[in-house]
């Protein structure tokens, strides 16, 4: 099949490749998609013991399909750039005929009926999906450490978070065990994770990707990314899953633009930088990083300028009350009567409290009891109403803030990965991991995150937020930071 | 406050069966998450209007249609004869 093998002479290099240069070299004939998914499988089983990023895998169909897929080429030009490309799914998004955990014991036995929207279009692109993610259960989490199946480590160093909760789909796009990845972002679980394992992470506009096929955790928060090793990569994935549908009532019909870097376009671009997200509580390694790396980028934009978003200091409290108002709402579904583990007892009742007690852990529990007490009687107004009300305060400063910048940049994490073990015992202290993602999700905004730097051998991510539907600035402007990074 | 027993009655309109120690446990971690959330209540909201969802929009519906399919039937474990099975509730 090789035309030219020698030009690999490191086969497990391929795992390291981006999806363009994979497409690349499979057009080329310098590589077949039966050898690219070997040699992906290969570096599973070599790295994923230590990593755990997989809760299930389909190594057999993923090989079958390759084979297929050689076999079926009639164009070599043609093929478009997902072809045969192996792609991991988040646990939390439906694959027809596959197990669909969420990272919960409570979902340890459900098979999907149906391909969530993205799923179906990543098929349609003829892309490989090669196994489902681990996860933070039911995307509560910014360690990947309250999934039923085990911590995640960080592929940077094992020692470490790897962030969530998207984590999984973070680890092994960074490992070589996919070279792109699907994950969901509530709060941030696609960008902390991303800049915690060092690669690139897109939370599109709310309403922008179908969520068909999602399983709920904040429905007026949740958003499925993606997870990969460039920015075009990330473009590419983007492009594919993007775009209306009509079986998700939320769905914004407003078209997708396809993504060319275009350095005349980031020349006009004024930059703003949020006061709020330099202050105390900021690693200072990390501000410097940051600064050196606005330092470049005001050589080539025409301005940067100091912002102010006023209530960033709320969106915390803000973010966790609406969250957890949401999920004890979403989570009600799970009684054992339909689907997922049930545990017997004498009475509805208590086959409903029962389930629910082995089923859950303990931070999805958590936010149960969180989110019922702030919609319960007396608490309401108190609580989940004035959430809703600060959130306007939140969006209404973006939409200030966008009257005086194309886009806003800021770190994706005021700290670098943690330990393991480290915070999981202090839930506030986890919850103010997300402090500078959480409200660009109250405000429905893109946001993407794009590794800039090491320290102590831990990646450090910047963040790019655009105004709602402007996903192609941000894929520019970081597009510019990555070439700056090289 | 939240005490054990107020995070009890939480639990019970949940559906949410817990164990002593984790009542007691979460009751202290849920005091202190809340203590974090009290710093939006001072603020003043009387001119705010509340915010239900990031992108104005007019959600769409589309006919209730539930159909069991045997493709979905196939995945439901506690299914009998097209009911769900449960204990005796009277």
């Amino acid at each position: 099949m090789n035309k030219d093998s020698s030009k690999l002479k490191n086969r497990e290099e391929i795992t390291q490749l981006t999806i363009k240069e994979i497409n690349q070299k499979i057009k080329a004939k310098e590589i077949s998609i039966f050898e690219v998914v070997s040699e992906v499988t290969n570096r599973i089983k070599a790295e994923d013991q230590k990593i755990n990023g997989y809760i299930s895998l389909y190594f057999e169909e993923a090989l079958a399909q390759a084979k297929r897929l050689d076999e079926t080429i009639s164009n070599y030009d043609n093929i478009n750039p997902l072809y045969g490309i192996p792609i991991a799914i988040k646990d939390n998004i439906c694959v027809k005929d596959k197990l669909a955990t969420c990272g919960s014991k409570i979902l340890s036995n459900f098979i999907s009926p149906y391909d969530a929207t993205v799923v179906e279009k990543l098929k349609q692109a003829n892309s490989i999906i090669i196994g489902k993610t681990n996860m933070d259960e039911f995307a509560m989490g910014s360690s990947n450490e309250t999934s039923y199946y085990g911590p995640v480590a960080n592929p940077k160093n094992t020692d470490y978070v790897p962030g969530g909760s998207s984590g999984g789909s973070a680890a092994v796009v960074a490992y070589g065990g996919a070279f792109g990845a699907l994950g969901t972002d509530t709060g941030g679980s696609v960008r902390l994770p991303a800049s915690f394992c060092g690669v690139v992470g897109l939370k599109p506009t709310y309403g922008r990707v179908s969520r068909y096929g999602l399983i709920a955790f904040a429905s007026s928060l949740d958003c499925i990314g993606t997870l990969a090793r460039s920015v075009e990569d990330t473009a590419m994935l983007f492009e594919t899953i993007a775009g209306f549908d009509e079986m998700d009532a939320t769905s914004v019909n407003f078209p997708v633009k396809k993504f060319e870097f275009d350095y005349s376009l980031f020349k006009s671009y004024t930059l703003g930088i949020p006061r709020e997200y330099f202050t105390e509580g900021l690693d200072f390694r990390i501000a410097k990083i940051i600064d050196e790396k606005i330092k470049e980028l005001s050589k080539e934009c025409r301005a940067v300028k100091e912002i102010s978003l006023p209530n960033t200091q709320y969106s915390t409290a803000t973010y966790y009350l609406i969250c957890t108002a949401e999920a004890s709402s979403n989570l009600a579904r799970y009684d054992g009567v339909k689907y997922g583990l049930r545990i017997s007892a004498r009475t509805l009742s208590e086959l409903y409290e029962l389930t629910r007690e082995d089923g859950f852990g303990q931070e999805v529990k958590r936010r149960i009891l969180i989110g019922t007490y702030g919609l319960s009687k007396g608490y309401y107004d108190e609580y989940y109403g004035t959430a809703q009300k600060v959130r306007n305060l939140i969006k209404q400063d973006f939409d200030e803030a966008f009257k005086n910048c194309n886009l806003i940049l800021t770190p994706t994490a005021p700290n670098l990965p943690f330990k393991l073990g480290e915070k999981i015992s202090d839930p506030l202290a986890m919850y103010l991991s997300d402090v500078y993602t959480n409200s660009i999700n109250l405000a429905g905004l893109p946001a993407i995150s794009v590794p800039v730097g090491e320290i102590d051998n831990l990646p450090v991510g910047l963040q790019i937020i655009g105004p709602a539907f402007e996903e192609t600035h941000l894929l520019n402007c970081a597009k510019m930071v990555e070439s700056l990074c090289k | 406050m939240i005490t054990p027993q107020v995070l009890l009655k939480v639990a019970q309109l949940a559906k949410l069966g817990l164990v002593p120690d984790e009542l007691v446990n979460l009751s202290q971690d849920i005091e202190k998450i809340i203590q974090y959330f009290n710093q939006i209540k001072n603020l003043n909201l009387d001119k705010v209007v509340p915010m239900t969802h990031a992108v104005e929009m007019t959600l769409r519906l589309r006919d209730d249609n539930p159909k069991l399919t045997p493709e979905v039937c196939k995945y439901l474990p506690y299914m009998k004869a097209n009911y769900f099975s449960v204990p005796i509730i009277l």
